[in-house]
């Protein structure tokens, strides 16, 4: 079976060789026979690949402790679905899931017929090639999934209980789909670098992977804050650990080149500026896994010190190199076909808002790297706080918050200052009041003041956008308001799902102000049957649970929870001796509002049944989640397959959009 | 004419930007540096208001966790000598004999340091450690 695994990886690295370079020579020689053999090439390597992660997903089922993989991370007595979440516990097999999605992808690429996509097609499964067979020489190199003990031990390791965690089992695979679609835009990147085609047809046909690989790159980076906010017990989610910053580094990119490429399909702009942006996702994505995998920078994520980090830089410069040249080659092809006009055009909003994400990227980014380089060029260690990420990260993220607010607002090429300054209008009163009422609720401080405020008038930006929409559909069509409302984002789905998710920024950003600012901590010890009360909630310690499990010592202390008289929550914080790692792992406890968290911490357990508690309540945290949410919901909307249009409804549409260019008032 | 002289604002503007952001990071750095001490340089040093990181391996005797005061105290070692630490909060469940602990914060009047952060980690690696289980709990 581990023999049958390995081979079908030995192939698939073989395969991925041959079809890259017949996939280029195809191309050159314009032979149909080549074409074909590299297209057949990458349907076998998805196949070959796909054979090999069933037969570790049965191993890992079949608890065969033979195999090493199997061994550090299963055991008897987990529950099934973690024996199946460890496919990607460890790094033989997160490698061979990611490698997994890349061929499904591939396949996908080379079975879809596109207009758009034909003469770039050769070169970019020869890339998409390139990189599976990378994948594939580490997994059959130095991460082997099915290497074998000399054994057969008759009890697994089983999972670290730190990743036994309901978001520990969809995180891995959500962040390795974001990495694996990226270089699906990175592969046409070159294709279009290699071929000379460098207009916006093949922007425009890589848009929705771009959407799709940025989606789930995002969901990746927010559900991995809630797993540490649920599961490490320090009572945040974000502690800008590298591992932390090392996938929001090429979400930040991901997130200005999504807003380049569509200045470039609009008005033929910032060409250089989106292959440049789409080779760095692609190589920050590979970055990520070499800080990860590496060791080189200190993390609390420990994975160990591994040799794969250095195949992942090498990989990462040989990109780099690659991409760079063919920029340099092709520079004079890449000259923008027109020049920015006017201050008050979307183009230079656009370009304000790459600017602004380049620059939170990069702070992002030297942050990250600094005490490793520091240490290579003065010899001394250094370390950076917390507060660098919070120095640096506010005063750039706040004006790119307000943008969003104006940019729509904008139209492209030039938009005139009094109509500019008459859609201010409304949003600016939501602001206003809002700013008003938060004031009187006895929020003074001045940033807080600020940033909120500017979430009100970003929100009411948006949502006057959604009425006026709506109302004009309303008026024009009759359709009854339900309607027109579900119409009018039907019918504009790239516009309106993107406000959706622009919406979702500000309510993600309201629960990270929400809780960095107005969290409150409480330690105390109490006795069996005492009770303390904190803010207006009131804790009673009753009493202990302990027990014992082949998995763990488990040691829990129910607190009931009181508002005034009545009873609303029972928390179980616990803490638990895991055998396997030998270690007390926290579990916290959480009860959860639309307002605030309140969140208990098992401290400390004495003899006499007295136990300390660290209780926190953070206020606005839900709304992290539900801004995820929303973040899913939005995109959803903007990347769903639009119909197959007549063409009288496109051109209807296309027209609509034509409007739209003039400026973003269609019903003045 | 005033499409080069519209280029040169934008240009002049995002020059601006750019610099802007530079020295935002550049500035932030020095204000969040904190250096990695010795236990030697640290008490060479004296009680002193900057942040510093020391790293050392906990010494699992000394560990005392007072449940009245919610104050956690152990000592490090590393090559040069030992050094108490203070931490106000938890019992972190990685603190024991043997890890491999980072702690930040400031040396204080009394030959002992006050930390604000501990970075712990585990004596036996995770990956690769191997012990078979399910036993009963030694009491």
């Amino acid at each position: 079976m581990t023999t049958v695994g390995f081979v079908a990886l030995a192939l698939a690295l073989a395969i991925s060789i041959y079809t890259a370079l017949a996939s280029i020579l195809g191309a050159r020689r314009e032979s149909p026979k080549l074409a074909g053999s590299a297209q057949k090439g990458i349907m076998a390597t998805a196949a070959l690949v796909t054979s090999a992660s069933i037969i570790l997903i049965y191993l890992l089922l079949a608890r065969d402790f033979q195999v090493q993989y199997v061994y550090e991370h299963v055991s008897t007595y987990q529950p099934t679905i973690y024996t199946l979440s460890a496919f990607w516990a460890g790094q033989e097999g997160s490698l061979l899931l990611w490698l997994w999605l890349l061929t499904i992808f591939s396949a996908l690429i080379a079975r879809r017929e596109e207009s758009w996509s034909q003469e770039l097609k050769p070169y970019a499964l020869a890339v998409l090639a390139f990189c599976q067979a990378f994948l594939a020489l580490l997994l059959v190199l130095a991460s082997n999934p099915f290497a074998l003990l000399p054994v057969s031990p008759a009890e697994g390791f089983g999972l670290n209980p730190l990743l036994e965690n309901f978001w520990m089992i969809i995180h891995p695979p959500v962040v390795f789909i974001g990495y694996a679609a990226y270089t699906v835009p990175f592969a046409f990147a070159i294709a279009a670098l290699i071929t000379g085609k460098l207009g916006e047809e093949w922007i425009r046909g890589i848009r929705r992977w771009n959407l799709f690989a940025w989606l789930f790159l995002g969901l990746g980076v927010i559900m991995g804050a809630w797993w540490s906010y649920l599961e490490l017990g320090w009572g945040g989610y974000w502690s800008w650990d590298p591992v932390e910053n090392s996938s929001l580094v090429p979400w930040l990119v991901g997130t200005a080149l999504l807003h380049s490429t569509m200045t470039q399909e609009r008005r033929g702009m910032f060409k250089v500026w989106n292959i440049v942006l789409m080779t760095l996702t692609f190589v920050l994505c590979i970055f990520a896994t070499f800080i990860t995998r590496s060791g080189i920078i200190q993390s609390v994520h420990a994975f160990g010190l591994s040799v794969v980090g250095y195949y992942f830089l090498a990989f990462l410069v040989i990109v780099l190199a690659i991409s760079l040249g063919l920029t340099f080659y092709r520079r004079r092809e890449l000259a923008s076909e027109v020049k920015l006009k006017s201050l008050l055009s979307r183009e230079a909003g656009f370009l304000l808002n790459n600017l602004l994400f380049g620059g939170l990227a990069l702070a992002v980014f030297i942050g990250t790297v600094f005490p490793t380089i520091s240490e290579i060029v003065r010899g001394s260690q250094v370390a950076l706080g917390a507060s660098f990420f919070e120095r640096v990260f506010t005063p750039l993220a706040l004006p790119l918050l307000l943008l969003i607010g104006i940019c729509p607002l904008l139209g492209w090429r030039r938009t005139s200052s009094g109509r500019f300054l008459r859609s201010l209008l409304y949003p600016g009163i939501v602001a206003l009041a809002a700013a008003a009422v938060i004031f009187v609720r006895g929020i003074t401080e001045p940033f807080a003041l600020l940033s909120f405020t500017v979430c009100a008038f970003v929100a009411g930006s948006i949502i006057w956008e959604f009425l006026r929409g709506t109302m004009a559909r309303h008026r024009s069509t009759g359709e009854d308001y339900l309607l027109a409302f579900r119409r009018l984002i039907t019918k504009n789905r790239r516009r309106y799902g993107g406000y959706l998710v622009h919406l979702s920024m500000v309510i993600i950003t309201v629960g990270v102000i929400g809780s960095s600012l107005y969290q409150t901590e409480y330690q105390v010890t109490l006795a069996e049957g005492e009770t303390v009360t904190v803010k207006d909630y009131t804790l009673k310690h009753e009493g202990f649970w302990v027990e014992n499990s082949p998995a763990k010592h488990r040691f829990a202390t129910p607190l009931g929870v009181y508002r005034g008289d009545k009873r609303i929550a029972t928390l179980v914080p616990e803490k638990n001796f895991h055998w396997n790692v030998e270690q007390w792992v926290t579990e916290v406890a959480i009860r959860t509002s639309l307002k605030e968290d309140l969140y208990v911490v098992l401290a400390a357990m004495a003899e006499d049944g007295s136990a300390s508690f660290q209780i926190l309540i953070n206020p606005l945290v839900v709304w992290l989640w539900i801004g995820g949410g929303l973040l899913l919901l939005g995109t959803a909307v903007a990347i769903w397959p639009v119909e197959v249009q007549s063409s009288k409804l496109k051109a209807q549409n296309d027209l609509a959009q034509g409007q739209d260019a003039k400026g973003s008032k269609q019903d003045d | 004419m005033t499409a080069l002289k519209a280029q040169s604002k934008f240009i002049f503007g995002g020059a601006i930007i750019v610099l802007a952001v530079g020295y935002l990071i550049v500035s932030s750095i020095g204000g969040a540096t904190a250096y990695y001490l010795t236990v030697e340089e640290v008490k060479a040093k004296g009680p002193s208001e900057q942040t510093v990181r020391v790293a050392g391996t906990v010494m699992g005797e000394t560990i005392e966790w007072s449940a009245e005061e919610l104050k956690l105290r152990f000592k490090i070692a590393d090559d040069s000598g030992h050094l108490a630490v203070i931490y106000n909060g938890p019992r972190p469940d990685m603190l024991r004999d043997g890890s491999e602990a980072v702690v930040e914060g400031r040396y204080i009047e009394g030959e002992s340091f006050e930390a604000t952060n501990l970075l712990l980690k585990c004596p036996s690696k995770y990956e690769g450690a191997a012990t078979v289980t399910a036993e009963a709990p030694a009491e």
